[in-house]
């Protein structure tokens, strides 16, 4: 292997190229696996992700690979990247599973936490889009052996 | 398992346990979730290493028989391990109903009672997780050594005596506050003395005794005088396993490395100047992050005990502190005291 950069061509689903430093696209553990297994050939297709969501994808891994930012320079960035609106955090997690990469992973699942936390079940159910099966008769009986945790 | 339930669990395992109740009633597949053993686990593992996170939440609830008294013996991942008697006798020492009760979800799980209980038989219990069989076992120990170690497993649900081995060390009656083993590394401990003192663990995967020896200037001989109770023990205070003697003064002992079993390190002593040493028996019971540790205290035999916060500085503060008392009238009450700030 040669000790310069390498680069790496990523393709998303709506078939735009991203050109990358290879050592910063190996934050994505399935990418490096790639990598490690010898299985790029010139293209590496990302099925899963969006180019408006890698191109955010791609903006994390730089800032978080720059030489000599401080903890706090991430943390603020780290805070005003996740301020974004739900579907975009939504598709990003996505990517950031598809792509393995655990550190954001976990940075995006905490945000989600910590907008639902304080939620109640109806708030849930539309921001999730989820569809209600309990019979209100069920719901209700839920509701009542769990009393305190709606005070 | 597909990549999205994979996500909602990451996503639900951060929660609080109070949250999550309030979600469970969100759709079928949510409450399955929530209820998986695998998600529990994970949550639990999430939580765990998180001291401020939210670990108890209190409901009052009825029991059918009124309890006319009451104890909790120790807490594991929060279970409550509790003995509740029943009827008035004062040939009974031990309690009429042993359970472990998860007051986040309400459940309660009523334990097998002993084979056979001879009267006036007094009994140290402790609580722990074993993550080889995945199981909770409850080991009881009998404070006179007349009868041999007992272990509840939970998935068998009976009590079963642990074989005599050579190895076995008696256990010393360190005092009648000692209400729990202290569980640490997937071992209980207590002090023991045979031949010589020293803290005795019990591994409840493989079931071996095993000896940690006591710092050098406790292990001289005439440490457990006789006809007197000695005030020693070991607590398990933020992860790791404490010595406490009291002498003249309180000292509290640390090892310096639970593997190497040699070197034990003074912590901090509270000099017998305090009136809290010289009148009353005391035991360490939590560690919070900021060098602050909760001790209980207790005179004789009441059943009233107090607590107080002793700062490293060597400042005491008296007051209500995160404490559970169990108060046993018509039904059972747990009481939460927040740190008064």
């Amino acid at each position: 292997m040669s000790s310069s950069t390498k680069f790496l061509t990523l393709k998303t689903c709506d078939d735009k190229k991203f050109v990358l430093d290879e050592a910063i696209a190996v934050r994505s553990q399935t990418i490096k696996n790639m990598v490690e297994d010898d299985c790029v050939s010139n293209v590496i297709p990302l099925p899963n992700v969006d180019s408006k969501t890698m191109t955010k994808v791609i903006e994390y891994w730089k800032k978080h690979s720059e030489e000599g930012i401080s903890k706090d320079m991430l943390m603020d960035f780290d805070k005003a990247f996740v301020k974004v609106h739900h579907s975009i955090l939504h598709a990003l997690i996505l990517a950031a599973n598809f792509l393995n990469d655990k550190e954001m992973l976990d940075m995006m699942c905490q945000e989600v936490v910590d907008r639902i936390k304080g939620k109640t079940p109806e708030e849930i159910r539309k921001e999730f889009d989820i569809k209600n099966d309990f019979t209100p008769e069920e719901e209700e009986e839920i509701r009542k052996e769990n009393a305190w945790a709606f005070e | 398992m597909g990549s999205q339930e994979e996500i909602i669990i990451n996503i639900l395992s951060r929660l609080s346990v109070k949250s999550l109740l309030r979600f469970e009633c969100i759709s079928k597949s949510w409450n399955t979730l929530i209820f998986e053993p695998y998600f529990i686990k994970k949550h639990l593992n999430t939580h765990a290493k998180n001291q401020n996170s939210q670990k108890l939440l209190i409901t009052p609830s009825a029991t059918r028989s009124k309890p006319i008294d009451g104890r909790v013996y120790c807490c594991c991942d929060g279970l409550f391990f509790i003995g509740f008697w029943i009827y008035w006798n004062n040939e009974e020492v031990e309690p009429s109903i042993l359970l472990l009760w998860n007051p986040s979800t309400g459940e309660s799980i009523i334990l097998p009672s002993h084979v056979e209980i001879p009267p006036r038989e007094e009994y140290v219990y402790g609580l722990g997780y074993d993550a080889t069989s995945d199981d909770y076992k409850i080991l009881r120990i009998d404070t006179h050594d007349e009868i041999p170690d007992e272990i509840l497993e939970l998935k068998s649900g009976s009590w079963r005596q642990i074989e005599e081995t050579s190895d076995r060390m008696s256990f010393t009656k360190i005092s009648d506050r000692e209400l729990c083993l202290a569980f640490l590394h997937g071992a209980f401990h207590w002090i023991g003395h045979c031949p010589r003192d020293s803290v005795v663990s019990f591994n409840i995967s493989n079931e071996m005794y095993g000896e940690i020896p006591l710092p050098g200037i406790l292990s001289s001989p005439r440490l457990v005088e006789v006809g007197r109770l000695v005030e020693m023990g070991v607590s398990v205070l933020g992860g790791e396993l404490f010595l406490y003697h009291k002498h003249e003064n309180f000292d509290i002992w640390v090892p310096k490395d639970y593997v190497v079993k040699e070197s034990w390190m003074k912590w901090f002593t509270i000099p017998i100047s305090y009136e809290i040493v010289r009148d009353y028996v005391i035991i360490p019971i939590y560690r919070f992050s900021d060098d602050k540790v909760l001790l209980s205290y207790s005179v004789g035999k009441e059943w009233y005990i107090g607590h107080i916060m002793y700062h490293l500085n060597q400042t005491i503060e008296y007051g209500l502190f995160i404490v559970i008392i169990i108060y046993m009238q018509v039904a059972f009450k747990m009481v939460l005291f927040i740190p008064k700030v």
